[in-house]
């Protein structure tokens, strides 16, 4: 067969897969006089249930999106901006988060500051217990607040690498024609950075979207969580599958959004010195010191110490034993995952380097429109599309259906990865081996593949950890009796035993960090992008 | 000798493996058991079984509606035996689906009483849970209390923690209530109920923390929570029994049935009836700390410490299910969470 056509197969094999459950959920449309789906149809609409879920999810999306967006462009104006000495230790410090899936930081917020918590009692006791008393965990604001701090990462990410392309002279052009440090601030570099606080929105915008778990332990209903629940309370599939068409579509539009919003999200964190434009006088550095005084104990010490606490209540060796006995569970799943989706990475990136047509090349980023898509609803469409096949999800056929959702909701981590390394090599690389004799397949294996290697195992890495982090779709989809870490975490969420989860969840930030230290410190890629 | 005998012993020895091999086949007959109810609840009496009979338990774990869902997709083929989960919501949504085999037993219709299973026989209820009102000892006097439809009054306003509406437990609770009170009625009740609701919670152990701490002096909680909150802490709760001089508390099951398509059909009933008699019934309503299902079983000491309790025994389980979906309805209507 001929290499181009190859080419050609292999792209339309993937796309098909990813394709799967998109089109089995816009497929239920066509069959819109089936009785099942005529009550669902009824359902949905006679009661105001997308009414109510619209409105909760728009408004959390915009206070998540609005908050997290505040504390980045903070956070980047006083590492950017600013004479503030720690700021180098900073940049690393403000990504942090981002080794919190939102459903721990989640759970450990809403447990810590439930009413019977120690911190509220003490809270109550000693401070104002009117407030404290009507303080409601599952509210929109404390919702968001919580996403926001898990979140803010990304703003600070884009607003950093906005920064890095303002130009020192117009800062300097705008001082010396007069403007104050904060007329060039708010005339000069907010408009400047628009196009990536556009951007940050976005990638905001579909992480609160896509979540699960962190809605479901506050008990605030967004689509994701009424979808899950249409499914496992009133047994309807169709309920589910109607439900999904919102997050879908919208996820779909999110994904070309993000594509066309072209902004680049790598920044120089250690070699160029700030553009100091704000000289900090000590009032202002005591508001900094306050500032991060509050947002470290947010995202680092009120966790960690929560954590800690329900950790030494639980039940010590149990918890460790159960925990690690899931954790080799996990990794085999995370593994075979990584196999498979890395190596469908590397295909896609020979056949994209050496035999694709540009037409091609542009169908190309489609394979990573699943990673826009909430887990619940990428799993939602493959439970619906097992009918056509007949086959009981459960044994082996449950483990493919697993492994085909890791592969929609993933691939994008593992493909972009390893498509930016592959990006780095000079195209003339190709030209000389070509012009040695040499055959593509050869050639790639020989020289391509091994400067992939660091980024292949840093992929595979990535890979593994979304996988052990990933919720929805392995709750959904895992076979009889496979447990993770996430869905341990999630059974144990559920009954309020936050002392049995602490553990999990502290296994489950470990390899978040790892994750974040191979994402955005550049291990393996020699980049510093995020 | 004569040849014959020897014609016999050496038949006898040539087949013996076959002898050897039946046995062991007897030996190792298996059921497969679909059980959306944790391992460690019924593990230990599944290896009883085991030990007892000499046939296995192969024990499939997962979530009620995954496993039905796939009961229904993997129709004859299927190699379970016994679907097992709680709530008999959800046991009428298998038999709906036509996946439960109705069984003419004495036995199960002798030890579970009527209205704790399916009136065909297509599920049987093998332990008890009550779904119950838990109030803060310090703050509220069981005679303030008097049934569920007393907490929509007035008087406890911003005082109740509730369960979400999501929760299984509280449809089967308000499905029994319109089956009791009629539609209406029952709608008044609930609307009251969030009207006084001081928070909904996602589960019933937050809700009984929130009423020992105070943030609200009443909860509506299965019973078996209580139980477990207090082994490990003490807190200032007590459970009241309901509606005594009306229909009675509204209980629930965990319960099982005959899977239709099952190969095993015959030692399947044998292994449900083993459940329902003294012995496991003991332990399976122990070590969750609910009730026997069977009348001649006697309580566990923790749970006799509750009280002796008048249940609804004129709701059939069967209704539940089908007014499940009512419930729900009735529930958004009223904007309870």
């Amino acid at each position: 067969m001929d290499s181009r056509l190859r080419g050609k197969l292999f792209l339309a094999f993937l796309l098909f897969l990813v394709a799967i459950p998109i089109l089995n959920l816009l497929g239920q449309l066509v069959d819109i006089n089936d009785p099942k789906n005529k009550e669902a149809i009824e359902y949905v609409f006679q009661s105001d249930i997308l009414l109510t879920l619209g409105q909760n999810t728009v408004l959390l999306v915009l206070l998540t999106t609005v908050l997290a967006g505040i504390i980045g462009l903070v956070q980047a104006t006083i590492v950017k901006l600013t004479d503030f000495r720690w700021s180098k230790w900073l940049s690393v410090g403000f990504i942090l988060p981002l080794m919190y899936p939102l459903y721990v930081l989640a759970f450990i917020y809403d447990g810590g500051f439930s009413y019977s918590s120690s911190l509220m009692t003490f809270l109550r006791n000693n401070m104002s217990e009117g407030l404290f008393t009507s303080f409601n965990t599952g509210s929109v604001g404390f919702v968001a607040f919580v996403f926001a701090l898990g979140l803010s990462p990304y703003f600070f990410v884009f607003f950093m690498s906005a920064i890095d392309q303002v130009n020192p002279r117009w800062v300097f052009a705008a001082r010396s024609l007069g403007h104050t440090p904060g007329s060039t601030y708010f005339r000069l570099i907010l408009p400047f950075i628009k196009p990536w606080l556009y951007a940050a929105s976005i990638f905001v915008s579909v992480e609160v979207l896509s979540d699960f778990g962190g809605v479901s332990v506050f008990g605030y209903q967004t689509f994701t969580l009424a979808v899950y629940e249409s499914w496992l309370s009133l047994f309807s599939l169709e309920i589910a599958a109607l439900l999904s068409l919102v997050p879908l579509t919208i996820g779909i539009v999110m994904f070309f959004l993000i594509q066309k919003a072209k902004v680049q999200s790598s920044y120089s964190r250690f070699d160029r010195d700030p553009i100091v434009l704000f000289r900090l006088s000590s009032k202002a550095q005591g508001l900094t010191f306050l500032f991060l005084f509050i947002y470290f104990s947010c995202v680092f010490l009120f966790p960690m110490l929560q954590l800690f606490q329900w950790f030494l209540q639980s039940h010590l060796s149990q918890s460790i034993y159960g925990s690690l006995e899931l954790l080799a569970t996990t990794l085999g799943l995370g593994l075979l995952a990584a196999l498979l989706l890395v190596s469908g990475s590397v295909f896609l990136i020979y056949y994209y380097r050496f035999h694709m047509s540009q037409t091609q090349k542009k169908w190309t980023p489609l394979v990573n429109i699943g990673y826009a898509l909430p887990g619940t609803i990428v799993a939602i469409g493959i439970l619906y599309a097992t009918r056509w096949v007949g086959v009981s999800v459960s044994g082996g056929f449950a483990l493919a259906c697993l492994l085909l959702g890791y592969f929609v909701r993933f691939f994008a981590v593992s493909f972009q990865m390893l498509e930016k390394s592959s990006q780095r090599m000079s195209p003339t690389l190709d030209w000389a081996g070509r012009s040695l004799g040499e055959k593509p397949w050869p050639l790639f294996t020989k020289v391509h593949f091994k400067l992939l290697r660091g980024p292949v195992l840093a992929a595979s890495i990535l890979v593994v950890v979304e996988v052990i982090k990933e919720l929805p779709l392995t709750l959904i989809l895992r076979p009889f009796g496979v447990n993770t870490l996430a869905t341990r975490l999630f059974q144990f969420t559920a009954e309020g035993q936050w002392e049995e989860a602490a553990f999990p969840a502290m296994l489950i930030i470990a390899l978040g960090a790892l994750s974040l230290f191979i994402g955005y410190l550049g291990f393996g890629s020699g980049d510093e992008s995020a | 000798m004569s040849p014959n005998l020897n014609f016999l012993i050496i038949l006898s020895l040539l087949a013996s493996p076959l002898f050897v091999q039946a046995a062991k086949g007897d030996k190792a007959s298996t059921l497969v058991v679909y059980s959306a109810r944790k391992e460690q609840l019924v593990k230990d009496i599944f290896e009883k079984y085991t030990q007892e009979t000499g046939v296995e338990i192969q024990l499939k774990s997962g979530k009620a509606a995954a496993l039905i869902e796939t009961l229904k997709a993997e129709g004859s083929k299927t190699k379970a035996d016994v679907l097992l989960t709680v709530d008999a919501g959800n046991l009428w949504h298998a038999t709906q689906m036509d996946l439960l085999e109705p069984l003419s037993s004495k036995t199960l219709n002798t030890n579970v009483p009527a209205h704790l299973r399916e009136k065909n026989g297509r599920w049987f209820g093998l332990s008890v849970r009550a779904r119950t009102i838990a109030y803060n000892t310090d703050k509220v006097k069981p005679e303030d209390l008097s049934t569920y439809e007393d907490l929509a009054s007035k008087k406890w306003e911003g005082r109740v923690c509730l369960r979400t509406s999501k929760k299984v437990y509280n449809q089967s609770l308000v499905a029994m209530l319109i089956h009791e009170l009629g539609e209406k009625k029952a709608k008044e009740v609930v609307a009251g109920w969030v009207k006084n609701a001081a928070y909904i919670y996602s589960n019933d152990t937050k809700v009984l923390e929130a009423v020992a701490a105070g943030q609200c002096d009443v909860g509506i909680v299965n019973t078996y929570y209580l139980g477990r909150l207090l082994k490990n802490k003490k807190l200032p709760l007590k459970l009241f029994w309901p509606n005594q001089k009306s229909f009675g508390v509204h209980v629930n099951v965990s319960g099982a049935g005959v899977v239709k398509a099952s190969h095993h059909k015959e030692q399947a009933q044998k292994f449900l009836e083993w459940l329902s008699a003294q012995e496991a019934q003991k332990t399976f309503a122990q070590v969750n700390m609910e009730f026997p299902v069977n009348p001649n079983v006697p309580q566990s000491s923790e749970t006799a410490a509750w009280g002796t309790f008048k249940p609804n025994s004129s709701f059939n389980l069967t209704e539940a299910g089908r007014l499940q979906k009512k419930a729900v309805l009735l529930m958004q209507s009223v904007n309870y969470k």
